[in-house]
């Protein structure tokens, strides 16, 4: 049983001693400072490759471990594999930024914070997954600080933290009132009992908790009412940790969300369900509608993630096996093609702010990058030929077959506003290709050959995604 | 029983607020009063105050106090293994073991970087 | 044991202290006062646990480990903060939110 849990565990472990081997070999010799990267890569591909043997021994190490505190099973290895592809992507486009000084910190942050993600997806409890969002949690805050001549990012890294911290408090006011109404912590079984078992009262109680719980978590995946910090706090860190703190939190966490209150909604509960669908269709319509209206890139990508957060919420109200795989889907289209979009802003320029008109005449002057511009920001619209189409269809497909026509509806409409802004970049890259005058975009430095190969990732794995989803379409049909 | 105990609480509780008005209330009647700038001064408590007393300290205070913070509280996690330990026997204490030695990388890092020097 | 003392009694003075927390929280300007502000909500929620584990559930330790957790997580919270507080006022000599508000733009 040990040797199992050991073998089970093995990626997370291999992680473990990465970090705190960079954190005492960067303490004692200075030297080693520029070789973090390579370790924190290494350890990352290590992992992965564990995860994939852990995954291909599936019927002896699947499983519940630790007291049935953390389990072990198709979700659990599809999050490891997610988080780790994005890990190593980030990995490679803040090569040459944090070469020597602060290197360390950053990737040994880096490091937990993956691990705090784990953790989210594979806890059984609701103390599993208040550790694994503080472990994810805390690691972001200083990253986003973390940034070398900006007093700026400070700024953004302390409010962060004090939104970041606020939202888990009252998330767990929800946690203690779920804990005092239910008596168990533990979702090993569907947390939630069917409401016609529970008493008045407890009911009563139990709402509430419903409510402090989605409040917090709404926040930490910048849903509607609570994604106010997102566009201050992407707009000051460095655009990799954003791209990073933008995209795979978020998956994790809703992975989470999904485990927790997935099976509640089949059971009941009402009052919960119209709360989140009425966060799912804010998020859609204001996100949407907001984004179009901004000109900086990061803002824009912040309010589009706001609307990405209500087309995942859709799954998690629907319920169900079609929804979940729905999800999973949609959540590799969401990762690859943010990050991606967010690596394209990095490569034109750290120092100042990216706007749209920064983005003209890209496609004559840098081909490449247009491309890979555009394969991310129509993956991320849900245009036909790429990812994003699929995982939006599996996602409005499963409403309908759960009786929410409506929802489907509103996503479908907002999707189409959300073409809008994507259509101003792309136009703006590949304008001048039709007409001759338009101004000169901004000139680029050489993009270093790490974030060129993280590009190209990144494009592979939307294409692939979008190859893979053409079965999960047609079977659908 | 309960309202007993509960009523010499309360009891005590009351004859110990009236005992110090009282006191309060006959300094107030009884006590001559004639000041003057002397009788006003600060006495007896070292040198005249200089400027309020809400002045930026040390900022080395502050480093000192967070890393004490964290590893202080660290020993919440002792209370309960040391009720388990009994129950658990070598494999509490290598569970422990992990834990300390966890805690000595992170000590490890805040001395090397200059944390626990006073200057 | 004394019945005087119960669990809704508890649950009402982690009420009161949470909203405490909270008004400090959304009203306060200097940072170290939010801060001071979330960890009284925080400990709103640890006397909430416990006493629902000293109640409903007496067997079991799950709200006191639940406790024993949050505090621990919130006092390196707490000094993560203070750190990113010390190093803004370093660059800026303000620990005021609003003050800081350089973000826009």
């Amino acid at each position: 049983m040990y040797l199992n849990a050991w073998l089970a565990w093995s990626p997370e472990i291999v992680l473990t001693l990465a970090w705190a081997g960079m954190l005492v070999c960067g303490a004692l010799w200075p030297r080693t400072h520029p070789y973090m990267r390579h370790a924190t890569l290494a350890a990352l591909l290590i992992a992965l490759g564990l995860a994939g043997l852990v995954a291909a021994n599936a019927h002896s190490l699947y499983g519940l471990y630790f007291s049935e505190a953390a389990k072990l099973d198709s979700v659990t290895t599809f999050g490891r594999l997610l988080f780790g592809s994005a890990g190593v992507l980030v990995v490679l486009a803040s090569w040459d930024v944090h070469g020597e000084e602060n290197a360390v910190e950053f990737f040994g942050l880096f490091v937990l914070s993956l691990l705090g993600e784990v953790v989210i997806v594979s806890g059984q409890n609701l103390l599993m997954l208040f550790l694994g969002i503080e472990l994810l949690a805390l690691p972001t805050y200083a990253l986003i600080a973390i940034h070398k001549t900006r007093a700026r990012a400070i700024a953004a890294g302390l409010k962060y933290f004090l939104l970041g911290m606020f939202a888990s408090v009252v998330m767990l006011y929800g946690m203690a009132l779920l804990y005092g109404s239910l008596g168990t912590i533990s979702y090993v079984h569907a947390l939630f009992p069917d409401p016609s078992h529970l008493s008045a009262a407890r009911l009563g109680v139990l709402q509430f908790a419903f409510f402090f719980l989605i409040l917090g978590l709404g926040f930490k995946v910048t849903a509607f009412p609570f994604h106010f910090w997102s566009p201050d706090v992407y707009a000051g860190g460095s655009t990799q940790v954003v791209a990073y703190i933008s995209t795979v939190p978020k998956v994790a966490i809703m992975l989470a969300i999904f485990r927790i209150l997935g099976p509640a909604f089949s059971t009941g509960y009402p009052i919960a369900k119209w709360f989140l669908i009425a966060i799912a269709v804010l998020s859609m319509v204001y996100g949407n509608i907001v984004a179009l209206m901004q000109d900086d890139v990061r803002r824009m990508l912040a309010y589009s993630g706001v609307a990405n957060t209500g087309y995942m919420l859709i799954a998690i109200i629907a319920g169900g096996a079609d929804s979940q795989a729905a999800l999973l889907f949609f959540l590799v289209v969401y990762t690859f093609g943010n990050l991606g979009a967010f690596f394209v802003v990095l490569g034109m320029g750290e120092d100042r702010h990216i706007t749209i008109g920064d983005f003209d005449g890209l496609a004559r002057r840098y081909p490449v990058l247009a491309l890979a511009m555009g394969c991310f920001l129509f993956s991320l619209a849900g245009t036909p030929p790429l990812a994003g189409f699929f995982g939006k269809f599996a996602l409005f497909k499963s409403a309908v077959a759960h009786g929410l026509p409506l929802l489907a509806l509103v996503g479908l409409v907002t999707t189409v506003i959300s073409v809008g802004y994507y259509l101003k970049i792309a136009s703006n890259m590949y304008g001048d290709l039709v007409q001759r005058d338009l101004p000169e975009g901004r000139a680029i430095e050489r993009i270093p050959v790490p974030l060129r190969i993280a590009l190209v990732l990144a494009v592979t794995a939307t294409l692939v995604t979008g190859v893979l989803g053409i079965p999960l379409f047609l079977g659908a049909l | 029983m309960h309202l007993d105990s509960l009523l010499a609480i309360g009891l005590a509780g009351c004859v110990g607020v009236a005992f110090v008005l009282v006191v309060y209330a006959l300094v107030a009647i009884l006590a001559p009063k004639r000041p003057n700038a002397l009788k006003n001064a600060t006495y007896e408590c070292g040198h005249e105050p200089i400027g309020g007393p809400w002045v930026p300290y040390r900022i080395q205070y502050y480093a000192f106090a967070i890393i004490f913070l964290i590893f202080d509280i660290e020993t919440a996690f002792l209370y309960p293994w040391a009720i388990v330990y009994r129950k658990l026997g070598a494999f509490a204490l290598a569970e422990m073991a992990v834990f300390i030695v966890v805690l000595v990388i992170g000590l490890v890092y805040a001395w090397k970087k200059g944390a626990l020097k006073w200057a | 044991m004394s019945a005087v003392v119960g669990l809704r009694e508890f649950l009402v003075l982690s009420a009161v202290l949470f909203a405490l927390g909270l008004y400090g929280a959304l009203s306060k300007k200097s940072a170290i006062m939010i801060l001071m502000a979330i960890e009284l909500m925080t400990n709103a929620v640890n006397i909430a646990l416990i006493a629902m584990s000293r109640f409903l559930t007496p067997g079991l330790m799950t709200g006191q480990f639940f406790a024993a957790f949050i505090m621990v997580v919130s006092t390196a919270e707490i000094g993560l903060g203070l750190a990113l507080v010390l190093a803004l006022y370093r660059r800026t000599r303000t620990v005021e939110v609003d003050r800081i508000d350089r973000l826009k733009g």
